[in-house]
Protein backbone atom coordinates (compact mmCIF):
# COMPACT_ATOMS: atom_id res chain seq x y z
CA UNK A 1 0.00 0.00 0.00
CA UNK A 2 1.07 3.21 -0.71
CA UNK A 3 1.06 4.93 2.94
CA UNK A 4 3.37 1.93 3.89
CA UNK A 5 5.75 2.58 1.34
CA UNK A 6 6.09 6.16 2.28
CA UNK A 7 6.78 5.33 5.74
CA UNK A 8 9.39 2.42 5.14
CA UNK A 9 11.69 5.23 3.47
CA UNK A 10 11.40 7.95 6.25
CA UNK A 11 12.14 4.70 8.97
CA UNK A 12 14.99 4.28 6.76
CA UNK A 13 16.72 7.09 6.94
CA UNK A 14 18.72 8.06 10.18
CA UNK A 15 19.37 11.79 12.11
CA UNK A 16 22.09 12.69 9.74
CA UNK A 17 19.78 12.11 6.39
CA UNK A 18 17.12 13.67 8.23
CA UNK A 19 19.32 16.97 8.46
CA UNK A 20 20.15 16.98 5.22
CA UNK A 21 16.80 16.81 3.78
CA UNK A 22 15.31 20.37 5.96
CA UNK A 23 18.85 21.72 4.52
CA UNK A 24 18.02 20.79 1.30
CA UNK A 25 14.28 22.52 1.79
CA UNK A 26 15.88 25.39 2.92
CA UNK A 27 18.39 25.69 0.45
CA UNK A 28 15.06 25.25 -2.07
CA UNK A 29 13.20 27.89 -0.37
CA UNK A 30 16.16 30.72 -0.18
CA UNK A 31 17.38 30.07 -3.58
CA UNK A 32 13.90 30.93 -4.69
CA UNK A 33 14.15 33.73 -2.29
CA UNK A 34 17.46 34.92 -4.16
CA UNK A 35 16.08 34.38 -7.32
CA UNK A 36 13.24 36.98 -6.86
CA UNK A 37 15.02 39.73 -5.16
CA UNK A 38 17.64 39.64 -8.12
CA UNK A 39 14.26 39.90 -10.35
CA UNK A 40 13.40 42.94 -8.40
CA UNK A 41 16.48 44.76 -8.57
CA UNK A 42 17.16 44.01 -12.37
CA UNK A 43 13.63 45.06 -13.59
CA UNK A 44 13.81 47.63 -10.99
CA UNK A 45 9.89 47.05 -9.86
CA UNK A 46 9.03 45.92 -6.58
CA UNK A 47 6.51 43.29 -8.12
CA UNK A 48 8.76 42.19 -11.53
CA UNK A 49 5.98 39.43 -12.17
CA UNK A 50 2.13 39.92 -11.93
CA UNK A 51 -1.70 38.40 -12.59
CA UNK A 52 -4.12 39.65 -14.50
CA UNK A 53 -7.11 39.50 -12.33
CA UNK A 54 -9.67 41.52 -14.06
CA UNK A 55 -11.04 41.32 -17.55
CA UNK A 56 -11.14 45.40 -18.30
CA UNK A 57 -8.35 44.81 -20.82
CA UNK A 58 -9.95 41.93 -22.62
CA UNK A 59 -9.28 41.04 -25.43
CA UNK A 60 -5.42 41.12 -25.09
CA UNK A 61 -5.00 40.09 -21.34
CA UNK A 62 -7.51 37.44 -20.01
CA UNK A 63 -7.86 37.09 -15.78
CA UNK A 64 -5.32 34.57 -15.06
CA UNK A 65 -2.14 35.47 -17.93
CA UNK A 66 1.07 36.53 -16.29
CA UNK A 67 2.63 39.87 -17.03
CA UNK A 68 6.46 41.07 -16.91
CA UNK A 69 7.03 43.75 -15.66
CA UNK A 70 10.09 46.55 -15.64
CA UNK A 71 9.96 50.02 -14.14
CA UNK A 72 13.31 51.35 -14.86
CA UNK A 73 13.65 55.39 -14.57
CA UNK A 74 15.29 56.14 -17.40
CA UNK A 75 12.09 55.07 -19.66
CA UNK A 76 9.57 57.44 -19.32
CA UNK A 77 5.83 57.00 -19.08
CA UNK A 78 4.50 57.73 -22.42
CA UNK A 79 0.78 56.99 -23.90
CA UNK A 80 -0.09 53.33 -25.32
CA UNK A 81 1.87 51.48 -22.71
CA UNK A 82 0.64 49.38 -20.29
CA UNK A 83 1.29 50.22 -16.98
CA UNK A 84 0.64 48.19 -13.74
CA UNK A 85 -0.79 50.19 -10.99
CA UNK A 86 -1.82 50.56 -7.66
CA UNK A 87 -4.16 53.23 -6.10
CA UNK A 88 -3.04 54.67 -3.02
CA UNK A 89 -4.61 53.42 0.23
CA UNK A 90 -5.52 50.27 -1.87
CA UNK A 91 -3.79 46.71 -2.51
CA UNK A 92 -4.88 45.53 -5.83
CA UNK A 93 -2.61 46.34 -8.51
CA UNK A 94 -4.86 47.29 -11.78
CA UNK A 95 -3.60 46.78 -15.30
CA UNK A 96 -4.56 49.32 -17.62
CA UNK A 97 -3.23 51.55 -20.54
CA UNK A 98 -2.16 55.33 -20.50
CA UNK A 99 -4.52 57.50 -22.00
CA UNK A 100 -3.10 60.66 -21.52
CA UNK A 101 0.05 62.18 -20.45
CA UNK A 102 1.57 65.74 -19.14
CA UNK A 103 4.80 66.19 -18.26
CA UNK A 104 6.69 69.35 -16.56
CA UNK A 105 10.20 69.88 -17.81
CA UNK A 106 11.25 69.34 -14.43
CA UNK A 107 10.33 65.70 -15.11
CA UNK A 108 7.17 65.73 -12.90
CA UNK A 109 4.54 63.36 -15.12
CA UNK A 110 0.92 63.23 -14.31
CA UNK A 111 -1.07 60.34 -16.28
CA UNK A 112 -4.61 59.06 -17.15
CA UNK A 113 -5.27 55.35 -17.63
CA UNK A 114 -8.16 53.40 -19.29
CA UNK A 115 -8.56 49.96 -19.44
CA UNK A 116 -9.08 48.77 -22.82
CA UNK A 117 -12.48 46.96 -22.38
CA UNK A 118 -13.60 50.02 -19.81
CA UNK A 119 -16.10 52.88 -22.21
CA UNK A 120 -14.45 55.82 -19.48
CA UNK A 121 -11.35 56.24 -18.31
CA UNK A 122 -10.35 55.43 -14.60
CA UNK A 123 -11.24 58.60 -13.14
CA UNK A 124 -13.46 56.62 -11.16
CA UNK A 125 -11.21 54.13 -9.85
CA UNK A 126 -8.93 56.86 -8.75
CA UNK A 127 -9.34 58.18 -4.76
CA UNK A 128 -12.12 60.43 -3.92
CA UNK A 129 -10.71 63.84 -5.80
CA UNK A 130 -7.62 62.33 -7.24
CA UNK A 131 -7.59 63.14 -10.88
CA UNK A 132 -4.02 62.00 -12.53
CA UNK A 133 -1.75 59.15 -11.46
CA UNK A 134 2.11 59.83 -10.74
CA UNK A 135 5.33 58.01 -10.97
CA UNK A 136 5.18 57.06 -7.60
CA UNK A 137 1.63 54.79 -8.16
CA UNK A 138 3.24 53.09 -10.66
CA UNK A 139 4.12 49.10 -10.12
CA UNK A 140 5.88 49.17 -13.41
CA UNK A 141 5.46 48.57 -17.11
CA UNK A 142 3.84 45.51 -18.87
CA UNK A 143 7.09 44.09 -21.01
CA UNK A 144 6.20 40.68 -22.46
CA UNK A 145 3.48 38.03 -21.13
CA UNK A 146 2.29 34.52 -20.99
CA UNK A 147 -1.29 33.59 -20.75
CA UNK A 148 -2.88 31.09 -18.67
CA UNK A 149 -0.16 30.69 -16.04
CA UNK A 150 -1.71 32.95 -13.45
CA UNK A 151 -4.47 30.26 -12.74
CA UNK A 152 -3.10 28.66 -10.59
CA UNK A 153 -2.45 32.08 -7.94
CA UNK A 154 -6.30 33.19 -8.82
CA UNK A 155 -7.27 29.33 -7.62
CA UNK A 156 -5.16 29.44 -4.66
CA UNK A 157 -6.40 33.02 -3.48
CA UNK A 158 -9.65 31.82 -4.30
CA UNK A 159 -9.89 28.84 -2.59
CA UNK A 160 -7.10 28.90 0.38
CA UNK A 161 -7.98 25.16 1.40
CA UNK A 162 -6.42 24.36 -1.92
CA UNK A 163 -3.42 26.90 -1.28
CA UNK A 164 -2.38 25.30 2.30
CA UNK A 165 -3.34 21.42 0.50
CA UNK A 166 -0.65 22.32 -2.16
CA UNK A 167 2.13 23.86 -0.11
CA UNK A 168 1.62 20.74 2.16
CA UNK A 169 2.20 18.64 -0.10
CA UNK A 170 5.42 20.00 -1.87
CA UNK A 171 6.81 20.17 1.79
CA UNK A 172 5.57 16.65 2.60
CA UNK A 173 7.14 15.67 -1.02
CA UNK A 174 10.91 17.45 -0.46
CA UNK A 175 11.26 16.15 2.79
CA UNK A 176 10.27 12.75 2.24
CA UNK A 177 12.26 12.35 -1.22
CA UNK A 178 15.52 11.04 -1.01
CA UNK A 179 17.45 12.45 -3.86
CA UNK B 1 -0.73 1.92 -8.06
CA UNK B 2 2.68 2.94 -8.38
CA UNK B 3 3.49 3.04 -11.86
CA UNK B 4 0.28 4.43 -12.87
CA UNK B 5 1.36 7.28 -10.40
CA UNK B 6 4.72 7.37 -11.43
CA UNK B 7 3.53 7.50 -15.59
CA UNK B 8 1.17 9.83 -15.03
CA UNK B 9 3.39 12.20 -13.32
CA UNK B 10 6.18 11.92 -16.17
CA UNK B 11 3.34 12.07 -18.77
CA UNK B 12 2.52 15.73 -16.68
CA UNK B 13 6.16 16.59 -17.04
CA UNK B 14 6.86 16.12 -20.19
CA UNK B 15 3.69 18.00 -21.31
CA UNK B 16 4.70 20.83 -19.40
CA UNK B 17 8.31 21.30 -20.70
CA UNK B 18 6.85 21.05 -24.56
CA UNK B 19 4.51 23.51 -23.88
CA UNK B 20 7.40 25.52 -22.39
CA UNK B 21 9.67 24.61 -25.38
CA UNK B 22 6.79 26.29 -27.20
CA UNK B 23 6.07 29.29 -25.82
CA UNK B 24 9.96 29.82 -26.03
CA UNK B 25 9.73 29.64 -29.73
CA UNK B 26 6.54 31.64 -30.27
CA UNK B 27 8.59 34.52 -28.05
CA UNK B 28 11.39 33.81 -29.89
CA UNK B 29 10.38 34.16 -33.60
CA UNK B 30 8.35 37.28 -32.54
CA UNK B 31 10.44 39.20 -30.12
CA UNK B 32 12.67 40.38 -33.45
CA UNK B 33 10.50 41.41 -36.28
CA UNK B 34 10.68 45.10 -37.39
CA UNK B 35 7.01 45.89 -37.08
CA UNK B 36 6.89 49.23 -38.10
CA UNK B 37 4.89 50.10 -41.29
CA UNK B 38 3.82 53.39 -43.42
CA UNK B 39 1.11 55.56 -42.06
CA UNK B 40 -0.78 58.28 -43.74
CA UNK B 41 -2.39 60.75 -42.04
CA UNK B 42 -4.77 63.81 -43.15
CA UNK B 43 -6.69 66.60 -40.94
CA UNK B 44 -9.58 67.96 -42.45
CA UNK B 45 -11.24 70.52 -39.52
CA UNK B 46 -9.74 71.76 -36.58
CA UNK B 47 -11.74 73.79 -33.49
CA UNK B 48 -10.72 74.81 -30.58
CA UNK B 49 -12.96 75.85 -27.46
CA UNK B 50 -12.20 76.98 -24.15
CA UNK B 51 -15.08 75.23 -21.36
CA UNK B 52 -14.68 73.12 -17.90
CA UNK B 53 -12.70 70.17 -18.12
CA UNK B 54 -15.91 67.87 -17.13
CA UNK B 55 -14.03 64.90 -17.50
CA UNK B 56 -12.15 65.36 -14.56
CA UNK B 57 -10.70 68.45 -12.62
CA UNK B 58 -13.07 71.47 -13.34
CA UNK B 59 -10.84 74.05 -14.24
CA UNK B 60 -11.35 75.92 -17.27
CA UNK B 61 -9.07 74.26 -20.50
CA UNK B 62 -8.67 74.20 -24.24
CA UNK B 63 -11.04 71.84 -25.97
CA UNK B 64 -9.62 70.80 -29.33
CA UNK B 65 -11.61 68.96 -31.78
CA UNK B 66 -10.34 67.58 -34.54
CA UNK B 67 -11.35 65.47 -38.05
CA UNK B 68 -8.78 63.12 -39.58
CA UNK B 69 -8.71 60.88 -41.89
CA UNK B 70 -5.64 57.48 -41.48
CA UNK B 71 -4.89 55.36 -44.29
CA UNK B 72 -2.28 52.39 -43.40
CA UNK B 73 -1.47 48.88 -44.40
CA UNK B 74 -0.90 46.82 -41.63
CA UNK B 75 -1.60 43.20 -43.16
CA UNK B 76 2.02 42.24 -42.46
CA UNK B 77 2.28 42.80 -38.86
CA UNK B 78 -0.36 40.38 -37.67
CA UNK B 79 0.38 37.23 -39.05
CA UNK B 80 -0.30 33.79 -37.45
CA UNK B 81 1.22 34.15 -33.87
CA UNK B 82 -0.43 37.76 -33.28
CA UNK B 83 -3.22 37.47 -30.99
CA UNK B 84 -3.92 41.59 -31.49
CA UNK B 85 -2.70 44.89 -32.90
CA UNK B 86 -4.09 47.70 -30.70
CA UNK B 87 -3.93 50.94 -32.52
CA UNK B 88 -3.91 54.26 -31.33
CA UNK B 89 -3.61 57.97 -32.34
CA UNK B 90 -1.78 60.13 -30.54
CA UNK B 91 -1.50 63.94 -30.55
CA UNK B 92 1.94 65.37 -28.94
CA UNK B 93 2.61 68.81 -27.81
CA UNK B 94 4.40 71.44 -25.86
CA UNK B 95 2.72 73.43 -23.97
CA UNK B 96 4.15 76.73 -21.84
CA UNK B 97 3.20 74.86 -18.39
CA UNK B 98 3.95 71.72 -19.36
CA UNK B 99 6.89 70.44 -21.48
CA UNK B 100 5.75 67.37 -22.78
CA UNK B 101 1.81 66.43 -23.55
CA UNK B 102 0.60 63.41 -24.89
CA UNK B 103 -3.13 62.52 -25.44
CA UNK B 104 -4.82 59.43 -27.60
CA UNK B 105 -7.27 60.75 -29.36
CA UNK B 106 -8.64 57.41 -31.12
CA UNK B 107 -7.97 54.30 -30.59
CA UNK B 108 -9.04 50.74 -32.14
CA UNK B 109 -8.41 47.09 -31.70
CA UNK B 110 -7.56 44.79 -34.84
CA UNK B 111 -7.87 40.73 -33.90
CA UNK B 112 -5.88 38.37 -35.96
CA UNK B 113 -8.31 37.47 -39.03
CA UNK B 114 -9.79 40.59 -38.94
CA UNK B 115 -9.37 43.56 -41.97
CA UNK B 116 -6.36 45.21 -42.14
CA UNK B 117 -6.44 47.83 -44.64
CA UNK B 118 -7.37 50.91 -42.67
CA UNK B 119 -8.75 53.71 -44.66
CA UNK B 120 -11.11 55.82 -41.97
CA UNK B 121 -11.88 58.79 -43.64
CA UNK B 122 -13.70 62.03 -41.42
CA UNK B 123 -13.00 60.99 -38.69
CA UNK B 124 -13.97 62.49 -35.31
CA UNK B 125 -11.79 61.59 -32.17
CA UNK B 126 -13.14 58.84 -29.75
CA UNK B 127 -11.85 60.65 -26.18
CA UNK B 128 -11.81 64.32 -25.23
CA UNK B 129 -8.79 66.55 -25.90
CA UNK B 130 -8.58 68.73 -22.81
CA UNK B 131 -5.22 70.20 -22.73
CA UNK B 132 -4.08 70.52 -18.85
CA UNK B 133 -4.49 74.31 -19.18
CA UNK B 134 -4.99 76.51 -21.87
CA UNK B 135 -1.79 75.49 -23.98
CA UNK B 136 -3.58 74.90 -27.03
CA UNK B 137 -4.46 78.39 -28.56
CA UNK B 138 -1.98 79.51 -30.97
CA UNK B 139 -0.05 76.27 -31.07
CA UNK B 140 1.39 75.97 -33.91
CA UNK B 141 2.85 72.15 -33.67
CA UNK B 142 0.52 69.72 -32.72
CA UNK B 143 2.22 66.47 -33.86
CA UNK B 144 -0.32 63.27 -34.55
CA UNK B 145 1.06 60.04 -34.66
CA UNK B 146 -0.03 56.39 -35.44
CA UNK B 147 1.33 53.76 -32.77
CA UNK B 148 0.44 50.11 -32.00
CA UNK B 149 0.80 47.71 -29.51
CA UNK B 150 1.58 44.44 -31.01
CA UNK B 151 0.03 41.57 -28.23
CA UNK B 152 1.70 38.38 -29.32
CA UNK B 153 0.51 34.85 -28.13
CA UNK B 154 2.92 34.85 -25.98
CA UNK B 155 6.45 37.02 -25.27
CA UNK B 156 7.14 40.61 -25.55
CA UNK B 157 4.50 43.33 -26.24
CA UNK B 158 6.60 46.23 -28.31
CA UNK B 159 5.18 49.66 -29.09
CA UNK B 160 5.76 51.09 -32.74
CA UNK B 161 5.27 53.95 -34.40
CA UNK B 162 4.30 54.24 -37.59
CA UNK B 163 6.48 56.19 -39.64
CA UNK B 164 4.01 59.03 -41.29
CA UNK B 165 3.07 61.96 -38.71
CA UNK B 166 1.33 65.03 -39.55
CA UNK B 167 1.64 68.63 -37.56
CA UNK B 168 -1.11 70.43 -36.84
CA UNK B 169 -1.67 74.40 -36.01
CA UNK B 170 -4.38 75.57 -33.51
CA UNK B 171 -6.20 78.56 -34.36
CA UNK B 172 -5.06 81.77 -32.37
CA UNK B 173 -9.73 81.99 -31.31
CA UNK B 174 -11.70 80.35 -29.56
CA UNK B 175 -14.65 79.10 -31.09
CA UNK B 176 -18.01 80.63 -29.64
CA UNK B 177 -20.68 78.55 -31.58
CA UNK B 178 -22.24 75.48 -30.44
CA UNK B 179 -20.77 73.82 -33.84
CA UNK B 180 -19.13 70.30 -34.21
Amino acid sequence: MLSLDFLDDVRRMNKRQLYYQVLNFGMIVSSALMIWKGLMVVTGSESPIVVVLSGSMEPAFHRGDLLFLTNRVEDPIRVGEIVVFRIEGREIPIVHRVLKVHEKENGDIKFLTKGDNNTVDDRGLYKQGQHWLEKKDVVGRARGFVPYIGIVTILMNDYPKFKYAVLFLLGLFVLVHRE
Amino acid sequence: MNTVLSRANSLFAFSLSVMAALTFGCFVTTAFKDRSAPVDIQVSRVMLKNVDDFTGPRERSDLGFITFDVTADILYLLDKIQLQLFLYLSADYETKSNALNQVVLWDKIILRGENTKLSLKDMKSKYFFFDDGNGLRGNKNITLTLSWNVVPNAGILPLVMGSGHISVPFPDAYETTKSY
